[in-house]
């Protein structure tokens, strides 16, 4: 063998050793990681913040119902510090709270389902607080109230939509399943919910639900 | 001799692979403009109430902050929109703001202003890519869809049969809001579609396609349109035929306004189509003068719902406080 081969032979190998080392092998189903172009798949979104993150999230950002609508004092956009909104810094308003109270009508007959309920110590008799047990679920209190999830990482409003959807038949079937709402009048219930700010009686979306 | 050759090819290898880093972090450029001091303001025809706000607010603001600025329509077509992007190139337009035609005819128009130095500020409807335009501000319209469906369902009484009125097929806005009328109605089982017709996003032929649906669905119940020149067009319809039906639009025009206020349309959905025009523009200055809007490039602004509790405070797309 020649000088000239052997060297030629060691560039290849040296090649070869290079571009093993650099290339990207990319499994089939993966380029995703690679291109940037996310396969969307709302349900996974909000599966994975349900499994991963909801619980310690929820309860590491709500606040006391009672005392915010004190603190509020008839105006939540001055507590709005504590609260989310749905576009940097202007849009709809949304807090994520926590709460009890006693049921004092159950509308589950309606698809728009809600209970009425009296909140422990609350300061405001104007302030009429309800929840909403679905199956349609008004407004996106949920998804809103979430800063990890957000808008700009979405390809338009229809993929947007699709998350809070997705949260919504999250809490129908692992929230609100479980609840025998033809018996919930009187009872004493729990809650961590989130409410977006609006006319009319506070509207919140459960997240957890108990019943005493 | 040997080892020479030797280093020059792993120089080689090493140039290559500076080079591609390179171009992967040139993405983020500063574009300045073309040069002149002319804003573009290219939106639908201003026969539509909405585009006609949208734009003259857009050019008062731009002509308050010291540019002179033309404005012009594509009518909804793309290929007029491509050819009013060159125009502008031509021009050596400082900026384009463009209620654009199309979410992925738009993507080509947006690349070649982008390619040209000249940043391109999106208003009332998004694109189907990030990166190109400097902003892409728009009006949630799958929340304020949804929001005036929920007042048709609990008008309507949650059943009965209604009519859909369809906007131009190739806007994102058509499939976004039907998209959040039928995620809210579809969920009803006693609510029925009977008919759905595209109408254009036109009042007249709204109209004519509303006389027709009544004739062949007499026990039609409600009607959900994509837009208020529609759904005004069809409470004329259905006026006219002696009747009175719950009907919802989206956009907030006063036409809507007064067709709620008499009793002939249930809700609206209003986009504020005078913030997001001047949010853009000024916008639009901000990154001309300082290379950033401080902004993310999708900005999102939620809708009020109008029902005939507060429309009387509505007035050219914004409400009164």
């Amino acid at each position: 063998m020649s000088k000239n081969r052997i060297i030629a032979v060691v560039l290849a190998v040296l090649f070869l050793v290079y571009a093993g080392s650099t290339a990207t092998v990319v499994k089939e189903g993966q380029e995703a990681l690679l291109t940037g172009e996310k396969v969307f798949d709302p349900a996974t979104v909000a599966a994975n913040f349900w499994k991963n993150d909801s619980k310690e999230y929820f309860k590491n950002n709500c606040y006391e119902l009672s005392e915010l609508i004190k603190e509020a004092n008839g105006d939540f956009v001055s507590v709005s510090q504590k609260g989310h909104y749905s576009m940097g810094d202007s849009g709809e308003l949304s807090f994520i709270v926590k709460g009890s109270g006693t049921v004092t009508e159950v509308k589950n007959k309606l698809k728009s389902g809600y209970v009425v309920f009296d909140l422990d110590n609350n300061p405001s008799e104007d302030i009429k607080t309800r929840l909403q047990i679905g199956p349609v679920f008004k407004g996106s209190a949920v998804r809103d109230s979430i800063s990890l999830i957000s808008y700009k990482d979405y390809k338009n409003q229809i993929e947007w939509a699709q998350v809070s959807v997705s949260l919504h038949n999250l809490i129908l079937n692992e929230v609100l399943s479980k609840i025998d709402f033809d018996n919930l009048t009187g009872k004493k219930i729990e809650f961590i919910g989130c409410f977006t700010v609006g006319s009319g009686d506070l509207r919140i979306t459960p997240v957890e639900l108990t019943v005493k | 001799m040997k080892i020479t050759k030797f280093c020059a090819s792993i120089a080689m290898v090493l140039a290559a692979s500076s080079f591609a880093a390179s171009a992967q972090a040139a993405e983020a450029k500063r574009l300045t403009g073309g040069g002149s001091n002319i804003m573009y303001i290219i939106t639908p025809s201003h026969s539509n109430p909405f585009f006609k706000t949208e734009a003259e607010v857009a050019a008062k603001t731009a002509k308050d902050l010291g540019y002179e600025v033309k404005m012009v329509s594509h009518d909804d077509s793309p290929v007029k929109q491509s050819e009013l992007f060159e125009t502008a190139i031509s021009d050596k337009a400082a900026a384009i703001v463009c209620d654009n035609a199309g979410a992925d005819a738009t993507v080509a128009a947006v690349k070649r202003a982008y390619d040209n130095n000249i940043p391109t500020f999106l208003i009332d409807r998004e694109i189907n890519e990030q990166g190109i335009a400097i902003a892409q501000i728009v009006a949630n319209n799958y929340q304020g869809a949804k929001g005036a469906a929920e007042v048709f369902v609990e008008a309507m009484e949650e059943s009965g049969e209604y009519a859909e009125l369809f906007g131009i097929d190739s806007d994102t806005n058509a499939k976004t809001r039907s998209t959040a009328f039928h995620e809210v109605i579809d969920q009803y089982t006693d609510m029925k579609m009977v008919a759905v017709q595209t109408a254009n996003w036109d009042q007249n032929l709204a109209y004519s396609k509303m006389e027709t649906i009544l004739q062949s669905h007499p026990n039609l119940k409600g009607v959900i349109s994509g837009n208020d020149n529609m759904a005004v067009g069809a409470a004329a319809a259905i006026k006219a035929a002696g009747k009175t039906l719950k009907i919802i639009g989206v956009d907030g025009s006063n036409d809507a306004r007064d067709e709620i206020l008499a009793g002939n349309m249930t809700a609206t959905a209003m986009q504020p189509a005078a913030l997001i025009a001047e949010m853009a523009v000024k916008q639009a200055d901000q990154y001309l003068k300082k290379g950033t809007t401080g902004q993310p490039e999708k900005q999102l602004i939620d809708c009020i719902i109008i029902t005939k509790d507060n429309a009387k405070k509505l007035n050219n797309f914004s409400l009164a406080k």
